[in-house]
């Protein structure tokens, strides 16, 4: 029974890529990136393969919301790198709530590492005064949401694999 | 896998990406308009009643400051003699490094609007619609690193092209602003109106719409032609109220009349 935090994870990171986009479009400036941080909390949980997973949904899920990326596919490679960067710090147990802060403005940073190179390569401008305000912005919320995200992510864990356990009849 | 050669399709521009991009606005884009600001609808009856006309003041305040930016909006000289679509903002794309390039409005081809019409606010120029959805369309904003648009400059009418860089070189433009690349011989100063030179058939873009104004004229060392900086008429991130032009707006002079006529 994994699917319960499968479903939970994806709906999450809908959820963040929906709010990227309608909270721009309400006056929100700048917008931090909830995208990266349940990419990240996802990472720091299930390693770089979950990261990877996590990426590469959320990335879509920018990708096809409308007016989705300029380039198609971009997004969901730039959250997919960046899952499994994070994924690679994956540890057991507690984290640091700064440890989850850093390694969530370490996931932004990454696409938005991937978008400077793109927008060089296209004749681009780079607005980095920009960047660094909502790379503040997704630490300060990322400091509080992504221990949260963490957090429940495990009692779903503890959930699936106490369902499993009682599945196979193992403990009674 | 999938991922990267659909980038890569992508990135060459390859037909048949667009029935991904209008399945996710046919499915997604419904689900933003719910989410976008809505006006005009009654809260639930359950509601305490503090809340309740605190919501109302709400709405009230958005629906005046709504009717306002569609007051400027269709007595802006940019829409001046124009058919147009008026249309909210539901959804801003992941601002990138260059800023936003794509929004979404929640009007799409039910509403009449089809690709390669020209989205205006009261200001000026905004972007053009790039493609569309039963219920909204994907609108590419003027700054985005593939939206060039043919411009008139000056009282000369200077011909040229604005883009988000053109000839300058890395870093040179600050944020936000666009470059003039003027064709041959032209001339253009510092205050000078930039508008739009107009496409064939008015698509993507009409003529006569504003797009900005001069703030510098670059040295000419190392140019083949002259180039400066434009600071757009419309700021992207405060978009809210838009038009998307079904005709161009009037650029013939107005009638004269005789004053005292029975």
């Amino acid at each position: 029974m994994i699917w319960p935090q499968t479903l939970a994870r994806g709906a999450v990171l809908i959820v963040g890529a929906l709010l990227v986009v309608t909270l721009s479009a309400r006056g929100f400036h700048p917008v931090p990136d909830l995208v990266a941080i349940p990419v990240a909390a996802v990472a720091l949980r299930g390693g770089p393969r979950a990261g990877l997973a996590a990426g590469l949904v959320g990335g879509w899920a920018l990708d096809l919301l409308p007016p989705g990326s300029a380039l198609l596919g971009l997004s969901a490679m730039a959250y997919a790198v960046a899952g499994v960067v994070v994924g690679r710090s994956a540890r057991r147990g507690w984290v640091p709530w700064l440890v989850v802060a850093l390694q969530v403005l370490l996931a932004t940073v990454i696409v938005d590492a991937v978008s400077i190179v793109v927008a060089l390569l296209r004749d681009g401008q780079v607005d980095l005064v920009g960047l660094g305000w909502r790379w503040l912005v997704t630490l300060t919320v990322g400091l509080v949401l992504g221990p949260v995200l963490m957090r429940a992510d495990a009692r779903l864990t503890g959930q699936s694999a106490r369902a499993r356990v009682s599945h196979l009849g193992v403990g009674r | 896998m999938a991922t990267v050669v659909i980038a890569a399709l992508a990135l060459v521009d390859a037909p048949g990406l667009g029935i991904l991009r209008s399945a996710g606005g046919a499915v997604l884009g419904p689900l933003e308009r719910v989410i976008a600001p809505q006006r005009g609808q009654e809260r639930s009856a359950l509601a305490a009643e503090r809340d309740r006309l605190q919501d109302q003041l709400r709405e009230a305040r958005a629906e005046s400051a709504d009717e306002q930016a569609l007051r400027d909006l269709l007595h802006a000289p940019t829409t001046a003699g124009a058919t147009l679509v008026p249309a909210h903002v539901v959804g801003v794309g992941r601002v990138g490094a260059s800023g936003p390039e794509r929004i979404t409005i929640d009007v799409g081809s039910r509403d009449g609007v089809t690709v390669d019409l020209t989205v205006v606010a009261a200001g000026g120029l905004v972007g053009r619609v790039v493609s569309t959805a039963p219920w909204t369309s994907d609108v590419a904003l003027l700054g985005a690193p593939d939206v060039v648009v043919g411009a008139r400059a000056g009282s000369t009418g200077s011909l040229g092209s604005v883009s988000p860089s053109g000839a300058a070189a890395p870093g040179e433009r600050a944020p936000g602003q666009l470059t003039l690349e003027l064709v041959g011989e032209g001339m253009v100063a510092t205050g000078d109106e930039v508008v739009t030179l107009g496409s064939v058939d008015g698509r993507p873009f009409v003529a006569g719409v504003t797009i900005g104004t001069v703030v510098s004229v670059d040295p000419p060392r190392g140019r083949l032609t002259p180039t400066a900086a434009v600071r757009p008429a419309v700021d992207p991130t405060t978009l809210d109220i838009v038009g998307v032009l079904k005709t161009a707006p009037r650029i013939t002079p107005r009638p004269t009349a005789t004053g005292g006529a029975p």
